[in-house]
C-alpha cells in the first residue's frame, strides 16, 4: 500500500442554510470553501473557537449534515468515495466499512434503553449472528479502551457508567467495525486532567498500532497539538491556516492562528492572557495581537470575610461500611479582595462546599462564619449561640451562619452570592436582563445600586437591559449572572466553574473581570474549577480537594512551585499544554476517582504511587511545608520534591 | 423496587376507598333518595317512610356505608332499590357489555394512535404528518358528545349502514351487540387516541433529534433498527402515561357516548341508577371505575420501569 495515500479530501465545500423567509429569505454559509486532505495514518485536528464549524466539517465527513443544511458547492472524498454522491444503500455501507465517529459528549450518544454489549455488536458486522463471537470481541474491545471490569459491563446500560468510561465505551463501539478514518468531536472535553490524558494516550495509542487515520476536532490547543501531525485552523466557517501542527502551532502565520495561541491560561506562566480582538482582526488581516498578560495582584493584609472550619457534608442516608462522609474536616479562610481556587476532579466535593455555604445543603458537622455586616445582624440574634472557639478566626467578630438559607436573616443572605457554570440554565428565558439584575436590588434594598451601575461593572452596554437571555453569547450571559451576584454588595461571592463552557477567548475576558471586582469592590472570591490553567491565571491562593478532603493549600506560586501532594503533582503532569514534549506517557495510575472516600486513612492511597500501609489507616497529618503551605500527608518531604511545573521567568 | 410497587398497590387501595367514600357523600347530599323517586310526587309522607324502612333507609348514613362497605368485602354489593335483583349480576351484565366496548376501544385505538404518531414523528412536515397532526388536532378539540352526535346523524340518515342506536336492550347477546358496537367505538378511537397521536409524535420527534439516533444513523445502521431498537423504547416512556390518563379518561367517555347510542352498558346503567337514586349499583359502578383508573396507572408505571433501564438499576450498581 503506498502510504502517502491520501484518505480524506474536502474540496472546495461549502455548506449552507436557508432563514428568514419572503424579503428576508437569505443563505448562511457555515462552512465556506473549506478544502483540507489527510494522507493515511496520520491525524488531523480541527480548532476553532465554537460555532466555527468544526462538527460540522466533522460530520460532513460521515456524509451527515444537520437536517435543515445542505451542501452548496465542493465535494467530499473519504477513502475514495464521493461521500455526497452516494446512494442511501451506498452510504450505509459507507459508513459500516470506512468511518465510525466517536461524537462530541459520549453520554447523550450512546442509547439509553440498549445494554452496551448490544450497541458494540451492531458494529461488529463480520459477525453477524454469532452471538458468543460478538460477545467476546465487544469484551475484548472494551478491555482494550481499558474499562474497568469488562465482562460484567457488557450487560449494563450507559447511565451506570462515569462520564469517563462513558466516552470509552464510544471508543470501542467506533473501533468495532476497524475503520479507515476514525473521527472524534471533542473527545475528551469535559472530562477531567487525568481522565483526558489517560484516553488521549490510548487514542494514540490505538492510532500508531492500527496506523488509523484520525480526524479530532478540539477547541483545546494542547490536545491537538499532542494528537495531530495535521491541522486546520477554522474561523467562522472558513479555513485561515493549514499544515503541518508543529508548523502552524509552532510558528503561526496569520493572525487569528496567534492570536488563539496568545489567550490561553498556562500553568507554566501567571498571569490572565489576552482575549482576541475580533474586531481589530476584521479591521486589519496583518493585526498583531499583543502577548502581555494581566498579572493578578494578591491583597496584603486583608480582614477575613469567611471562616469554615471542620466542615463535614454527608450525603449518605446510613453508614456504608468501609467509606466515609462525602466533604469531611475541611477548614479554609477567604479575605476581602481574595480569590481563592478550590480545584479537584469531578465528584471532589467543590460544588457541594460552595453549595452548604450558600445555606442550600446542610452541614454534617462544622461552622461557617462570615464576618462583618451580615454577621453582625445574625451576632444579635443568636449571640447565646456564638462563640465557639472555630469562629475566632473571623476578626470581624462575626458569628456562625445558620445552616439552611431559610433561617439566614437577609443581610446574611446578601452577603453571599452564588454564580453558577450554565448562565443559560440559571438565567430565567423569558425575563430581561434588568429583571435579573433588579431583583436582588430589590430584595436585599440595596443602597446606591443600579442595573446601569452593574452592568457597566461587568462591561456590558446599558442598552442590554432590555435584552433576554437567548440574545446574549455565552459570555455575555456569564456576565450578567456576575452582573446579578455584585448587584447585590456581597461580601463573598461562590463561582462555580464560571469559565468551564467558554472558549478560552472570552474566558479570559471574564477573568479579568473577576479580578478587576475582586480588588476594587474588595469582594472575597471563591472560585470553584477544575481547571489548573486557570487557577494559575486568577488564584490568589488555591486549595487541592481530592474526594471532600483537603490535600494541600498554599499560595499560587507554592502550588505550582516544586513541593506537592501526590495527587496535586498527578493532576499538573496530566495537564496537555501547547509545545510541551508530549513524549512521556502519564505513569499508569488508576485514572478514575473510587465512588466514596475510604472511612480510614488517607482518601488517595488507592491511586498514591508512593503509597505506605499507615496511609490505609491512619488520617494523614498536616505537614507544613511553610506558614502558608500546608500538604496533608503521611510521606516526607524530600519524598514530595519533583520537578517544578514551570521554569520562573 | 418491590417497595415501590407495593407503596404504588397500597396507594390504590386508598384512592379506591376514597372514591367510593366521595361517592357515598354526594349521593346522600342529593335531593331526594330511593323511596321518594320510586314512589313519586304525590306519594304520602306514610307510604315513604314504610318503604324507607323496607329499603333499610331509616338507618344513619354511617351505619349503611359500614354495612355497605363489609358486605362488598365480601362480594356481595346488595341489591339494587329498584329491580331487586342482586347489584353483583346486574352491574355484571352491564359490565360484559361495556367491557366489548372498551377493548375494541383500547385495542384498536391504541395501536392505531401510536402507529400513527410513530409515522407522523418520522415523516415530520411531510403530508401523511401534516394530515395525521390535522385529525389528530380535531380529535383533541371536539367533545366526545359532538363527535358521538354527528356520527349518528350521519349514519342514521344519511348513511344508514351502521345500526346508529342499538335497540337490543340490556339483556341482549354479545353476538346480537356486535354490529352495534362499532359506531360508539369509532366514536370513542376518534377522541381517545388524538392526544395518544400527538404525544407520540412529538416524543418520535425528540428521540430521533437525539446524539444517540444520530449515532446510530452514523453506525450504518438499517432504517428498522433504527426506529425499533433505538428510537421506540425511548420515544415510548412519555407516551406511556398519556395513554394511561386516556384509559381512564375512557371511564368518564363511555357513559356520554353510551347514552348517546342507547349502548346498554356501564354507562347508560349508571345515568338510570343516578336518576332513580340506586345507591348500591352507583356505588358498585364507582368502585370500578376507581380500580380501572388505578390499574391504568399502576400498569403504565410497571411498563415504564420495564422499558427504561434507568429505573430498573439505580446509578450505584456502577
Ligand atoms: N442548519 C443550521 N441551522 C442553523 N444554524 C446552523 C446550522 N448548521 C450550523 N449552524 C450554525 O453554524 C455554526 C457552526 O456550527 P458547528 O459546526 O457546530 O461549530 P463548532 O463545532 O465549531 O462549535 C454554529 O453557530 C451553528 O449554530
Ligand atoms: S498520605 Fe500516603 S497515600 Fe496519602 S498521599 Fe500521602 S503518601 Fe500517598
Ligand atoms: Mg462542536
Amino acid at each position: 500500500m503506498n502510504t502517502t495515500e491520501q484518505v480524506v479530501g474536502v474540496d472546495d465545500l461549502t455548506v449552507s442554510y436557508r432563514t428568514g423567509s419572503g424579503a428576508n429569505a437569505r443563505q448562511v454559509d457555515v462552512l465556506k470553501n473549506v478544502s483540507v486532505s489527510l494522507e493515511r495514518g496520520r491525524v488531523l485536528g480541527l480548532v476553532g473557537e465554537s460555532g466555527s464549524g468544526k462538527s460540522t466539517l466533522a460530520g460532513a465527513l460521515l456524509g451527515s449534515l444537520r437536517s435543515t443544511s445542505f451542501i452548496s458547492g465542493g465535494t467530499v472524498s473519504v477513502a475514495g468515495n464521493d461521500v455526497f454522491a452516494l446512494g442511501s444503500a451506498e452510504l450505509r455501507r459507507f459508513r459500516i466499512n470506512e468511518v465510525a465517529m466517536v461524537p462530541q459528549n459520549a453520554g447523550n450518544a450512546l442509547t439509553p434503553t440498549m445494554k452496551i454489549r448490544e450497541q458494540i455488536a451492531e458494529s461488529l458486522h463480520g459477525l453477524r449472528g454469532d452471538k458468543r463471537a460478538q460477545r467476546e470481541r465487544a469484551e475484548e474491545l472494551l478491555r482494550l479502551v481499558r474499562l474497568p471490569n469488562p465482562r460484567a459491563a457488557l450487560d449494563r446500560y450507559p447511565h451506570q457508567f462515569s462520564g469517563g468510561q462513558q466516552q470509552r465505551i464510544g471508543i470501542a463501539i467506533a473501533l468495532a467495525s476497524d475503520p479507515t478514518v476514525l473521527v472524534l468531536d471533542e473527545p475528551t472535553t469535559g472530562l477531567d486532567v487525568v481522565t483526558q490524558a489517560a484516553i488521549l494516550d490510548l487514542l494514540l495509542d490505538l492510532q500508531r498500532s492500527r496506523s488509523m487515520s484520525m480526524v479530532i476536532v478540539s477547541h483545546d490547543l494542547g490536545v491537538i497539538d499532542k494528537m495531530c501531525s495535521d491541522v486546520a485552523v477554522l474561523r467562522m466557517g472558513e479555513i485561515v491556516e493549514f499544515g503541518g501542527v508543529r508548523q502552524v502551532l509552532g510558528s503561526p502565520g496569520h493572525p487569528y492562528t496567534r492570536g488563539l495561541i496568545a489567550s490561553v491560561p498556562r500553568i507554566d506562566r501567571p498571569g490572565i492572557p489576552p482575549s482576541l480582538d475580533h474586531q481589530a482582526l476584521d479591521a486589519d488581516a496583518e493585526w498583531v495581537q499583543s502577548d502581555e498578560v494581566t498579572l493578578r495582584v494578591a491583597p496584603v493584609d486583608a480582614p477575613v470575610v469567611l471562616s469554615v472550619r471542620d466542615l463535614s457534608v454527608d450525603y449518605r442516608r446510613r453508614p456504608v461500611a468501609g467509606t466515609g462522609p462525602t466533604v469531611q474536616g475541611v477548614s479554609f479562610d477567604v479575605a476581602a479582595g481574595e480569590i481563592v481556587a478550590l480545584v479537584g476532579e469531578s465528584g471532589s466535593g467543590k460544588s457541594t462546599i460552595a453549595t452548604t455555604i450558600a445555606g442550600l445543603q446542610r452541614p454534617a458537622a462544622g461552622s461557617i462564619t462570615l464576618a462583618g455586616a451580615g454577621a453582625a445582624a445574625g451576632a444579635g440574634r443568636r449571640a447565646a449561640g456564638a462563640g465557639g472557639g472555630a469562629g475566632s478566626a473571623a476578626r470581624g467578630g462575626g458569628a456562625p451562619l445558620a445552616a439552611t438559607v431559610a433561617r439566614r436573616s437577609k443581610a446574611e443572605r446578601q452577603a453571599v452570592q452564588l454564580i453558577f457554570q450554565n448562565a443559560d440554565t440559571s438565567l430565567n428565558p423569558r425575563k430581561s436582563v434588568e429583571a435579573a439584575i433588579q431583583r436582588p436590588i430589590d430584595l436585599f434594598k440595596v443602597r446606591g445600586a443600579s442595573v446601569a451601575g452593574a452592568l457597566s461593572d461587568v462591561e456590558l452596554p446599558g442598552s442590554y437591559s432590555e435584552r433576554l437571555p437567548g440574545q446574549l453569547s455565552g459570555g455575555e450571559r456569564q456576565r450578567v449572572g456576575i452582573a446579578r451576584a455584585i448587584s447585590a454588595q456581597p461580601q463573598l461571592v461562590l463561582a462555580d466553574e464560571i469559565v468551564s463552557a467558554l472558549d478560552v477567548s472570552v474566558q479570559s475576558s471574564i477573568l479579568r473581570l473577576v479580578d478587576t471586582l475582586a480588588t476594587s469592590k474588595q469582594i472575597g472570591f471563591l472560585f470553584i474549577t477544575h481547571d489548573l490553567a486557570v487557577v494559575r491565571a486568577i488564584a490568589d491562593r488555591v486549595i487541592v480537594l481530592y474526594l471532600g478532603r483537603i490535600v494541600e493549600e498554599g499560595t499560587v506560586e507554592q502550588i505550582f512551585a516544586n513541593v506537592s501532594h501526590p495527587y496535586t503533582r498527578l493532576l499538573l503532569d496530566a495537564v496537555i499544554e501547547l509545545g510541551d514534549e508530549h513524549s512521556d506517557t502519564l505513569e499508569k495510575v488508576a485514572d478514575e476517582v473510587p465512588l466514596a472516600p475510604p472511612e480510614h486513612g488517607c482518601p488517595f492511597a488507592s491511586r498514591c504511587p508512593i503509597v505506605r500501609d499507615v496511609c490505609l489507616t491512619v488520617t494523614p497529618p498536616d505537614l507544613a511545608v511553610s506558614e502558608t503551605h500546608h500538604i496533608t500527608c503521611h510521606a516526607t518531604l524530600p519524598e514530595l520534591i519533583h520537578e517544578p511545573a514551570f521554569v520562573a521567568a | 423496587m418491590t417497595l415501590l410497587i407495593a407503596r404504588r398497590v397500597a396507594l390504590s387501595v386508598v384512592t379506591v376507598l376514597l372514591a367510593t367514600v366521595l361517592v357515598f357523600t354526594a349521593i346522600q347530599l342529593l335531593p331526594g333518595d330511593a323511596a321518594t323517586q320510586i314512589l313519586g310526587q304525590n306519594a304520602t309522607p306514610d307510604a315513604v317512610a314504610t318503604l324507607r324502612g323496607q329499603l333499610g333507609l331509616d338507618q344513619p348514613a354511617i351505619a349503611r356505608f359500614f354495612s355497605w362497605l363489609g358486605g362488598a368485602l365480601h362480594g356481595d354489593f346488595g341489591t339494587s332499590l329498584v329491580s331487586h335483583q342482586s347489584v353483583g349480576a346486574e352491574v355484571g351484565r352491564a359490565l360484559v357489555n361495556t367491557s366489548l366496548l372498551a377493548v375494541i376501544t383500547i385495542v384498536v385505538g391504541i395501536t392505531l394512535a401510536l402507529v400513527l404518531g410513530m409515522v407522523a414523528g418520522l415523516l415530520r412536515d411531510k403530508w401523511p404528518d401534516v394530515a395525521i397532526s390535522t385529525i389528530a388536532l380535531v380529535g383533541m378539540s371536539v367533545p366526545e358528545f359532538v363527535v358521538a352526535t354527528v356520527l349518528v346523524l350521519l349514519f342514521s340518515i344519511t348513511i344508514p349502514f351502521f345500526p346508529a342506536v342499538v335497540v337490543a336492550g340490556q339483556n341482549a347477546t354479545i353476538a346480537e351487540l356486535l354490529p352495534s358496537v362499532t359506531l360508539p367505538a369509532v366514536a370513542l378511537i376518534f377522541v381517545l387516541s388524538a392526544y395518544i397521536i400527538r404525544m407520540m409524535r412529538t416524543s418520535v420527534i425528540d428521540v430521533s433529534d437525539s446524539e444517540f439516533v444520530r449515532t446510530a444513523v452514523l453506525k450504518g445502521n438499517s432504517l428498522g433498527r433504527i426506529v425499533f431498537k433505538h428510537i421506540l423504547p425511548s420515544a415510548m416512556l412519555p407516551t406511556l402515561n398519556v395513554i394511561a390518563m386516556n384509559v381512564a379518561w375512557l371511564v368518564g367517555g363511555v357513559v356520554v357516548v353510551e347514552s348517546i347510542f342507547n349502548y346498554p352498558g356501564i354507562g347508560t346503567l349508571m345515568i338510570q341508577s343516578v336518576q332513580t337514586r340506586d345507591l348500591p349499583v352507583i356505588l358498585l359502578i364507582t368502585v370500578l371505575s376507581a380500580v380501572v383508573f388505578v390499574v391504568c396507572n399502576l400498569l403504565a408505571d410497571l411498563i415504564s420501569i420495564a422499558l427504561n433501564p434507568r429505573l430498573r438499576h439505580s446509578r450505584s450498581a456502577r
